[in-house]
């Protein structure tokens, strides 16, 4: 497929380049190809033809417009592909794909859900949460528009969808395109370096202790440039999540940093002081590259790729990347490091990711439904998983089974951390009324993330104070967000966090809720 | 009688309102209606995006009172001017003195190098200038670690103990062009004929300086203080393309700080109490402004009282 590929790639930005650019390249996509913001086409993507199916329920007969908006990340080939084949099939209705960066989405959605030009399909930015979409009448529900729904419904795993969080007084709002089942901090190393220094993370899990030594020599032998380790420090978010891996690695069973079993934050637990200390000692050692304190994770990425550093922590997106755009680097991936002889598995939420919504004021929901039947069919979802790759799994079983040869070693690695996950409670599944209880809670400050970076960048030398601390204000905050939400009609108490029969090393099943 | 009279005048001036018209229209879509409205929303519990919107009168401004990070914040904006302006306007007297000199040669051209930095896309300066601060492959650490004068690198932007100071040496290098320029136009007013009189004299050059420069100019530093007082507490883009803020908010400024709590995308937007910050710290700079500017011309008066009252 490669050389088939770049060699096609190649002769369509010349042919732009010698017909004069932008005014050529609207003009061609205005007739032929989806329009995408920025016409490209990535080299080494995968070529996969799509079979669009008649559609189910009738679609408009006149000349339409239909406009989808995502954040892009490795999504965009899917679409600008599927697109092509499915104007291919309908030419009466024009397809536009616009794959932005968040910051842009932050922008652009809630400027045309007020004007009423959104996009007729879109993803939310993190600021509207689905909750307020729907109570503002922003959105609509799918279950008219994609046929067959019932059967429809049912081809998702189990305890999929959930009421407050895509299902909305028994209507379903948000469709998650790929499956959340993904292992967010998994080390990702230059196999040389690692080798040099003695050690094969992928021949045996690391311990905390071997991780640092580990460090430590990648930057003696780096000789000042190569560093055992970067870190987004600049991102905290992303701290959270590794500091999160860290500590279940040392035997912390927790879900949204809530111990189940005791329905408590687990803040101030020791694994999670340890696993803050563990990277400050990394810190301390030497280990960290220079300039991580102002890294983003985006930004830190390429540092490994590039040689400047031989370890970061990452999710199966950095696979994705690498594969494509770095063929030639070796690397392996592997799980976090542990601490002691009783890791717990990461769990993951069983609602998916990649959520997308139709927009109330749209005028093809037809095609909007038809359009996402197929992208949730197993075709459509094979489709998306061959190109899309595993960043972003498909979310339909099957088609990740369907997909599995066409995996890179790293890639089937990913693959393979993920099937260490369990599925995680919902403590929404548990109460729904939890729902409204999250949106009384206020954003604490200093959050966790923010608490991690302080101790990173050496402003916070009491990280056992300053965690304690954090639980007292999240305790309070949650305990606040109850009244309040109680004073408004919720049915909610504190046993609703509680899980009794919580097990870290298991699935939680649907039947598992009742039971508690 | 009255309103005929005005009315024929504003019609003989009819061109001149015309030309004024497209910059009023302007001025008011994107300068005094975000103003006012600014005002209004600070009075509002919102989000910005919602149609949820509840008036709550003054609670975000006693919100912001006890607010440690809107102070912390504001502690540093003005830690932040009180070392660029007298950085920047120090610095930029030295140079436009040099560089006044006839008799220097390529001064044009000594001119633009300092004044480049000024012209150059802010956002452009601040990510150029955290690549070449940067501690790992950095030109600045390369040079000092090359010399001998360090022996591991300084992270500039990552130390926060340093990073504010790091951004303010590059505010200062960035800014200090315009304040030149201001400083040679002020140089270009002292009369020549008193630096003859004084060479003739057998004044030498620094008390020419001393004695004749800087009492003349002085009354411009005024001025230039002042730009350079507000222009120090606007300084947005190049922290936030240096360093967001971070790292552990260490450079977090007022406008920074607001435009975390307005549109950040990690945090729930709070649009109303974002303006109600903005609206008191305006308020602030504007009284501390007029402050200085009052006592400024104090100084002034009684300075040229004092001179007055001598023979």
């Amino acid at each position: 497929m490669d050389i088939d590929d770049r060699s096609h790639a190649l002769s369509r930005r010349r042919l732009l380049a010698l017909g004069g650019g932008a005014l050529v390249s609207t003009g061609l996509s205005g007739c032929g190809g989806p329009q995408t913001a920025g016409t490209r086409r990535r080299d080494g993507v995968p070529d996969v033809k799509m079979k669009i199916p008649d559609p189910a329920m009738s679609l408009p007969s006149g000349n339409v417009q239909f406009r989808l908006m995502d954040s892009d990340d490795t999504k965009a080939p899917f679409w600008e592909a599927f697109f092509e084949a499915y104007q291919a099939k309908h030419p009466n209705i024009e397809c536009t794909y616009d794959g932005l960066p968040w910051n842009r989405i932050e922008e652009i959605a809630p400027l045309g859900i007020r004007n009423g030009t959104a996009h007729d399909v879109f993803q939310l930015p993190p600021s509207i949460p689905t909750t307020q979409a729907v109570a503002e009448g922003w959105i609509a529900p799918v279950d008219d528009i994609i046929p067959d729904f019932a059967a429809w419904k049912d081809s998702f795993p189990d305890g999929t969808f959930v009421e407050g969080v895509q299902v909305f007084d028994g209507k379903l709002y948000s469709v998650p395109l790929a499956s959340d089942r993904r292992y967010y901090a998994a080390l990702h190393y230059n196999t040389q370096l690692m080798a040099d220094a003695g050690y094969d993370p992928q021949e045996r899990r690391l311990t905390w202790d071997e991780y640092r030594d580990a460090a430590k020599k990648i930057t003696k032998n780096g000789h000042g440039r190569t560093y055992g380790l970067v870190l987004e420090i600049g991102q905290p978010p992303r701290l959270t999540a590794i500091v999160r891996y860290l500590a279940a690695s040392a035997g912390l069973g927790l879900v949204d940093d809530i111990d189940p079993t005791t329905g408590e934050y687990i803040y101030d637990r020791d694994e999670v002081a340890n696993a803050i200390e563990l990277l400050v000692a990394l810190q301390r050692d030497g280990s960290v590259l220079p300039g991580s304190a102002n890294l983003t994770a985006p930004e830190s990425w390429p540092r490994v790729a590039r040689g400047n550093a031989g370890m970061v922590h990452a999710g199966p997106w950095v696979t994705v990347q690498w594969n494509t755009q770095e063929p030639d680097f070796d690397f392996g991936v592997a799980e976090v490091p542990m601490d002691g002889s009783d890791p717990k598995p990461l769990g993951y939420p069983k609602t998916g990711t990649d959520n997308v919504v139709v927009f109330s004021k749209s005028k093809v929901k037809a095609v909007a439904g038809d359009v996402l039947a197929f992208v949730t069919s197993l075709p459509g979802q094979t489709a998306w998983g061959k190109i899309v790759g595993v960043g972003n799994p498909p979310i339909i079983e099957a088609a990740n089974q369907a997909i599995e040869e066409s995996l890179t070693p790293q890639a089937k690695m990913c693959q393979k951390l993920a099937d260490t996950m369990v599925a995680a409670p919902s403590f929404l599944v548990g109460n729904p009324d939890i729902a409204l209880v999250n949106r009384e809670l206020k954003p604490l400050s200093p959050d966790f993330g923010e608490i991690i970076q302080a101790a990173l960048v050496g402003e916070t030398r009491d990280i056992k104070g300053a965690l304690r601390d954090l639980k007292d204000r999240a305790m309070r905050n949650r305990d606040q967000a109850i009244a309040a939400a109680k004073s408004k009609g919720a049915q909610v108490s504190l046993d609703d966090w509680v899980f009794a029969n919580w097990d870290p090393a298991k699935d939680y099943r649907p039947e598992d809720y009742k039971a508690r | 009688m009255v309103a005929e009279t005005l009315w024929r005048r504003v019609w003989e001036a009819r061109w001149s309102y015309v030309f004024m018209a497209p910059t009023l229209v302007l001025a008011i879509l994107f300068t005094f209606y975000p103003l006012v409205a600014s005002w209004y929303i600070s009075f509002l519990d919102w989000s910005g995006l919602d149609s949820d919107r509840e008036f709550v009168g003054f609670a975000n401004y006693v919100e912001a009172v006890s607010d440690p990070y809107f102070w912390n914040a504001f502690g540093r904006t003005f830690a932040f001017a009180a070392v660029t302006v007298p950085g920047t306007i120090g610095i930029s007297l030295v140079i436009a003195l040099v560089l006044n000199d006839q008799a220097l040669r390529m001064r044009v051209v000594f001119r633009t190098v300092f004044f480049l930095p000024v012209v150059t896309t802010t956002a452009i300066v601040g990510i150029v200038m955290s690549l070449v601060l940067n501690p790992f492959d950095g030109p600045v650490n390369a040079a000092l670690l090359y010399l001998g004068l360090i022996d591991r690198p300084i992270d500039f932007l990552g130390d926060p103990n340093l990073a504010l100071w790091s951004v303010a040496g590059v505010y200062v290098w960035k800014w200090m062009g315009i304040s030149m320029i201001y400083w040679l136009v002020a140089l270009q007013t002292v009369p020549s004929q008193l630096y003859e009189a004084a060479q003739v004299d057998g004044a030498g050059r620094w008390r020419i300086h001393r004695h004749i420069t800087v009492p003349l100019v002085m009354p411009f530093a005024v001025v230039i203080c002042l730009i350079g007082f507000v222009g120090a507490l606007q300084t947005f883009p190049l922290v936030q393309a240096m360093t967001g803020g971070g790292p552990a908010f260490s450079t977090e400024l007022v406008e920074v700080y607001i435009f975390r709590l307005a549109f950040a995308a990690e945090y729930q937007p709070r649009l109303g109490y974002a303006s109600a910050v903005a609206v008191f710290f305006g308020l602030a700079v504007l009284v501390l402004t007029l402050a200085q500017a009052w006592g400024v011309r104090r100084a002034a008066t009684s300075q040229r009282e004092l001179r007055g009252g001598r023979p």
